[in-house]
Order: structure tokens, then sequence, then C-alpha cells
């Protein structure tokens, strides 16, 4: 049977002339937008997901894409948002048409990058994390196959796996590439730090092998991890770093930390590491909070509580775009520090959904929240140390946590 | 408390004509609502999975293996804490293995499974009876399911199909079991499980491949822990001079309905699911005015259909779509009866393939995702052999 979008005019003004691809959640194709080519995506009715799922991913895309280019002044380095909105129940999302190849198509026609080149496209893209990671959004894929290079500028064009706001801290949606995926995200997990293993896992698995020939982006770096995901070697024993050996081995080994909270942060972090920039990196203890840094003065106590209440730290609500439901109380939680003792320290102020601190994958319940017995009391104080998750508000049943904030010292 | 579902109904036709008999299709949708989605996503049912597993010579090896597997996996990675999980096997005799274990009470329950080994024949009665009375004495607050996995047909004990199925569906109305079946391989009885599974309100899927198990038993645990209504019965109630000719469902799973046996077990519905059941409706000759036709009763919910007739009533569509889904909804669950049943659907696909050749299903394609879902699978089945194919169509709009 054809493909009933073929010849088929969207949104009024785009007429669809073929189909450029598909992925698991959407189809691509191209149409003419009046003089110009664009990018038409619609939900993949053919694929195996489930059909709401590719219809909801969909949607995210098209507002995540354009809320970056309309409310966040875009980035030359991501593909640009024109237009979205319904056919019938289909959600459309309208995309420029980035011509040129995807990376790993690039990388494997020259047999892979040289370490100038390398250099300079993975700068690039580390800009665009430290952008998104900026606006709270995590990528998810960030995969040589979602990069087209138009010249030799690499674009991301594909956002149907990203998400918004807080790290994914209980299992939800599995977004995973054999092998170039972090360990967290085969288990349903992700954070701000997935994107950085991700983006060196793509860049590695692009560049020049020292040993073996040139295979392809993703098979590269199988080579390149033993079974529990370590990198085998130094990485510039691996893949061909010329002038960059000392840069590239110190920000692959930070990049690719099996432990999430041992790796760079986020794009931040890494661009800075990159480009020897430290500046913007606060120095002394603060909060990650929706992929911003929170600096802590050690002279001063900190409330923590819901948006528009005159907390000193106001915490947004989770996804609340979805739910409508509130998690985060007024003035949930305190964190000071103790000078006697030489420690940072939280305390739960009878918050209604609780408080606790993942620690290693090991929870530490601060308070279980109030509850439907409420108000509640304050809890003891307990102490934080650099890389805790704190869970402010999580579900009583099954203690998937609904707001997530990191700690660092 | 709001109405868990977001109830709609269309019939093809606004304006019927007044004063003689007319035949109109009549299309009920419905899916959870967003809030009652959000709860059971953030408030995990609990659940007692009872698997009822075929050891059986032909299981040996892989098969037995990869259930075994697969079950300590369910129980590893997608059970909670305090959800509870049995084993029953069945060869000659039917074993209780593991009997109502949570991962707080039995930190062994995994060795034991591995220690499950394949014996002679396939007695499956007494594995379901013996499951159905573990499973009977469940705690209240949790959804109780049995999982069966078989590669063979009956062998020992009661073999006669229509008490094995007859057992699960009176453990479905005493009991509220749940009953999922796979088949493993080419060689179990397609008819049984899957009159098994419609009778317990559950779903069959076939594992061509034994590796195929963890998969599926991964997608059902995920889908019972989110499951919106455990029993949900649809009932279609027509006024004096109504008939129901047709009736057909296709979401959450495709199944022809017969008009003589209402209600209708709609089975369990997850939160991500749509159900959709499609109707051809007989009207005796009415006066003009708007009269009700029927009432559609969804669980507790209710709602009255109308309809407007007047002494002039051209034929004019305003909802094609209830036809059109009726017509593919019908061809669909022909495909699938004749499938089962050893019977070419060469035919059936040809009438769908004209019905498809519409303008107005064509339309439909680009307005309608789930639409164009039905479709997609339908004719990618064309070429599936026959389990296969029963399997895909079946949940063809998941």
């Amino acid at each position: 049977m054809a493909d009933p979008w073929l010849g088929r005019t969207v949104l009024g003004r785009y007429k669809i002339r073929k189909k450029l691809g598909e992925g698991g959640m959407s189809v691509a194709y191209l149409a003419d937008g009046g003089g110009h080519y664009v990018v038409v995506k619609l939900p993949n009715v053919g694929g195996s997901s489930p059909i709401d799922i590719c219809i909801d991913k969909l949607r995210v895309e098209g507002e995540i894409l354009e809320r970056i280019w309309r409310q966040y002044g875009g980035h030359p380095n991501i593909v640009k948002f024109i237009d979205r909105g319904d056919e019938g129940q289909f959600p459309v999302v309208v995309e420029e048409y980035v011509q040129g190849q995807t990376l790993a198509e690039y990388a494997a026609g020259k047999s892979g990058l040289d370490p100038d080149e390398a250099f300079e496209i993975g700068r690039k893209l580390a800009d665009v994390l430290r952008f998104l990671h900026s606006h709270g959004i995590i990528h998810r894929d960030f995969a040589a196959d979602n990069v087209i290079v138009r010249g030799t500028d690499p674009v991301l064009i594909d956002f149907g796996t990203a998400k918004e706001g807080y790290a994914q801290m209980k299992p939800g949606t599995k977004i995973e590439k054999r092998c170039v995926s972090p360990p967290e995200q085969s288990i349903g997990y992700a954070y701000f730090s997935s994107d950085v293993y991700m983006w060196a896992s793509m860049l590695m698995g692009a560049m020049k092998p020292r040993r073996g020939v040139f295979r392809d982006a993703v098979q590269n770096f199988c080579r390149y991890i033993n079974p529990q995901l370590a990198l085998i070697d130094e990485p510039c024993n691996l893949v061909e770093c010329g002038s960059y050996a000392s840069l590239f081995n110190k920000v692959f080994k930070a990049t690719l930390n099996i432990d999430p909270t041992k790796r760079i942060k986020d794009g931040t972090e890494l661009y800075n590491l990159l480009t020897g920039k430290h500046a913007p990196t606060p120095t002394g203890a603060y909060l990650l909070i929706n992929g911003k840094k929170v600096q802590l003065n050690t002279g001063k106590v900190y409330i923590l509580g819901t948006e528009g209440f005159g907390a000193d730290i106001e915490v947004p609500e989770p996804e609340l775009r979805r739910s409508g439901r509130r998690y985060i109380s007024r003035q949930h939680a305190r964190i000071w520090y103790d000078k006697s003792r030489r420690r940072w320290l939280i305390q739960d102020l009878g918050s209604v959904n609780g408080t606790k601190i993942i620690r290693g994958g090991q929870e530490v319940v601060v308070s279980f929240g109030c509850r439907d017995r409420c108000p509640g009391q304050p809890s003891q104080p307990h102490e934080l140390v650099s890389g805790d998750q704190i869970v402010l508000a999580f579900s009583a049943s099954t203690g998937i946590p609904y707001v997530v904030v990191e700690f660092y010292e | 408390m709001s109405a868990p579902f977001q109830l709609e109904i269309y019939l093809n036709r606004d304006n019927l004509p007044a004063g003689r008999e007319v035949d109109v299709f009549l299309m009920v949708k419905a899916r959870p609502t967003k809030e009652i989605a959000a709860a059971v996503q953030t408030h995990r049912r609990k659940v007692h999975m009872a698997f009822v597993i075929d050891t059986s010579s032909s299981m040996c090896g892989e098969k037995l293996e990869t259930a075994k597997e697969a079950i300590i996996r369910r129980y590893r990675n997608d059970l909670d804490d305090d959800d509870i999980l049995s084993l029953v096997t069945f060869s000659e005799h039917a074993k209780i293995v593991v009997n109502s274990a949570t991962k707080k009470s039995a930190k062994d329950a995994e060795a034991t499974i591995r220690g499950v080994q394949c014996e002679t024949s396939t007695n499956l009665y007494d594995g379901i009876e013996r499951a159905v009375d573990v499973l009977s004495k469940t705690p209240s607050g949790y959804l109780r399911v049995m999982v069966i996995a078989t590669d063979g047909v009956p062998t020992e004990g009661v073999t006669d199909p229509a008490k094995i199925v007859g057992l699960v569906q009176e453990a479905r109305q005493r009991h509220n079991i749940t009953t999922f079946v796979y088949g493993i391989g080419d060689d179990y009885d397609h008819k049984l499980c899957d009159d098994m599974a419609k009778a317990g309100g559950g779903s069959m899927k076939h594992a061509s491949e034994p590796s195929g198990l963890e998969g599926l038993t991964k997608v059902l645990a995920s889908m019972i822990k989110s499951s919106v209504a455990p029993k949900l019965m649809l009932d279609l109630i027509p006024e004096a001079d109504v008939a129901i000719l047709e009736a057909a469902m296709l979401a959450p799973r495709a199944m022809a309905l017969d008009p003589r046996s209402k209600p209708w077990d709609v089975g369990m519905v997850a939160a991500n699911d749509i159900i959709l059941a499609t109707f051809k409706l007989k009207i005796g000759p009415r006066p003009e005015g708007r009269q009700k036709i029927a009432t559609v009763a969804l669980g507790a919910m209710t709602e009255d259909v109308e309809a407007q007739f007047a002494k002039e009533a051209p034929f004019a569509e305003a909802h094609p779509e209830a036809r059109i889904y009726h017509m593919a909804g019908v061809r669909v669950v022909n495909i699938i009866e004749k499938s089962k049943n050893g019977v070419n659907p060469a035919d059936d696909y040809r009438l769908l393939d004209s019905l498809l050749g519409t303008p107005e299903a064509r339309n439909l394609l680009t307005r309608d995702p789930y639409f164009a879902r039905l479709v997609n699978v339908t004719q990618k089945t064309k070429v599936e052999d026959a389990k296969t194919r029963v399997d895909r169509l079946t949940d063809a709009m998941k």
C-alpha cells in the first residue's frame, strides 16, 4: 500500500515529497515549505513502540525544540525549529532540513576523524551539551547517528528522546544504544552526566583507531571497553589523539567513568575542561538543580521550598506540565554548614512528601514525610557528602523519587 | 471520585431517516483519564503473579532454562518488595515449587526456581488447578495474575479443552484471576491457549523462539503493574427495537464480540491502553425527533446513545470512522479466526484492501494514528505465518 502521506500538504503549507527515514518513534519526510525544503516528522505508526508513546515523544520533541529556538535563543549546532501542530490526531513537527552525512557516515568515509577535526567537532558538541544542560534538557541519545555534519559543522538533529527537567531518577523509558550508552541508561536512569558519557563514546568511536581498521562509530567503541564497560587502555592508546593526547586522555577518562556520580557532571564542566576555561564553575559547595548550579555559602542557612513562597532556594516541581500536582512543600528542608564539625547538614522541615539521600546507590531516609498526618515535625539533621542525590519528595508506596537535586563540594 | 475513563461514542450518521428501518454503525472509544494513568504509574499495583510452567520432556533444555530465567528476572527486576510470586510446574502431576514468596520473606526463591527440572507428560489442568488454589488465598488489595507457559498439548489428567477453559473462566469469575498464556514453539494447541486467555481476561502471546519469553514477560509485568482496571466489562444495551447485527473489539485486543453473550470481558486494561469497540445496529422505524437507541456501559460508567430522526435524512456521514473502523475490525477478527482454524484469510485481506482504497479510509489514515497502526500491522501480517499473524493482529492497536 502506498504511503498515504506522500503528496499531502500538512499544517496547510508543507507539501510532503519523499520519505527520508524512520526511527523507533518517528518518521521523517522531506517537504516543500514554500520555496525551501523542510523536514516534517510524524509519529511512527509502523514501528514496534506503543502508538501513544510515539505520539507523546514527538509532542515533547516539538515542545523542546520550539523552546530551544523561541525561548532560549537557539544554538548554531542544533537543528532549527520551524513549526508544529496537529493533522487530525497526528502531531507534526517541522524542522530545518540539514543536508549532509551523519557523523557516523562522515567518520566512516574518512576512516576516522583526525585529532584536529575530532577536537573541533567535540568542542562544538560539548557546547551543545553546555547549552542544553543549562536549560535543564537531557538528550539521552547523544549519538553519532543523531548528528549531521554540514560542511565541517556538526548539527544535532534529533530530540525524540530528550527530557526536560530532573534527572531520570526512577527507572523510566530505557533509551539505550548498545556499547555507546552509559550503564545507568540500560536500567532506565538518565542524568546530565549520561549525555557527557555519550559525547565521549560518540567522539572516541568516530576517531581514527590506533589498532585495527575503522569499522563504524559504534563497533569501534565496543572494542575499547570490557564487559564491565570500563576502558581497556589509556584512551589515546586506542585512538589517534596527536598533539591532544594529554587533553583527550584526561577528558575521556573523566567522561567515561561508569559511575555517573564520579563522571564529569554536565556539559558546562565538559566544555570547560575541554577548552581550559574555569570561570563559571562554582567553588566550594553547591547544589545542582535542574542543570543549574546554586552556590552554597558556609555562613548562611538555606530553606528549600516550592516556587513562589519565599524559600531561599526555590525548587521547581517535576513535570508540572503533565501531572499538575505539587510535590514540594513551602518550607521543605534546610541546608547549612556546621562550622564546629566542618560538614554540611540537611534537615527535613516536616514536609508532606519527605526527604531522602541517595549515596552510592544506597538510600538514607531523612524523613518519610507527614503524608496524610500533617503537619509534620522537623527531622534529625543528616550529613551531606559530595555526590549525594537529595530526593525532595518521593512516593510513599514505591519510594520512587519525584524531585532530585544534587549536592557537590 | 472522577470517572476513570474518558468515554467517546460516535454514530457514523447524525441524522437518520424516520419511519423506516435503518442500519447504523456505532463506535465506542475509551481511554484511562490522565489522572488515573498518572496515579497507577506512580502508585504501582500490588500483584500476586503465579507462573504455571510446563515441565514436560519437550520443554527440556533451552525452553525451560529460558522460562526459568525470565521468571527470575521478573522477580528480581519488575516485582516490588511486597509483590508475591508463585511457581507451579506441571508434567505428569503439578507441583507447587514456590508458594507465595515475597522478596522480603523468601531469599532462596531464585535458587528454588533454578532447581526446576523437566520431567515427562503434560497435565495442564492439574497445574492450573494448583495455581488457582494458591492465587485464591491472596490477601486483598493484590491483583491476581496467572501466567501459563506451554509448548505442547495436554496429555495427562483432564485433557478436554472445554474443561480446561472452563477452569480458567471459573478462576476469573470466582477469584478475579486474570490469565495470560505463552505458547512456545510450534507444537502447542493454539486454539486452547487463545481460548484460555480470552476466558481469563488476559492475552495470549506466541513465542516462536524461547528467547522471546524474556521480552514478552517483561512487557507483561510492566503492563500488569500499571493496570488501571483488572476486570473491565463492556455492555451495549439496545432499546427494544434495536438489534446488534455485528460487534467487534479492536483494542486493547482484537476479538469478535458475540452479541448473544453480553456483557463482554474487555480484560485487563493498562494505563496506556485504549478501548475500541464497534457495532453494526439495525434500528426499527422511529418517529421524528431525537431519541435514545441504546446505552453503553463500561465498568460502572453508563452513557446513553441518542440519534436524531428526520423525515428528510439524505445519507451523510458525520463520523465515517465509526463505519470504517467497524468494517476493518470485522475483517481483522475474521483474519484472526480463520488463521487460528487453518483457513486461508486471503478474501478478508482483499476486502480490507478495497475498503482502504476508498477516499474516506485513506483520509482516516492521515488523521487517526491508531487506525494507521491497525492498517500498517494488518498489511505486514499478510506474509506472516498463522501463529505470528494472530499474535500481531490481536495486539495491533497497542
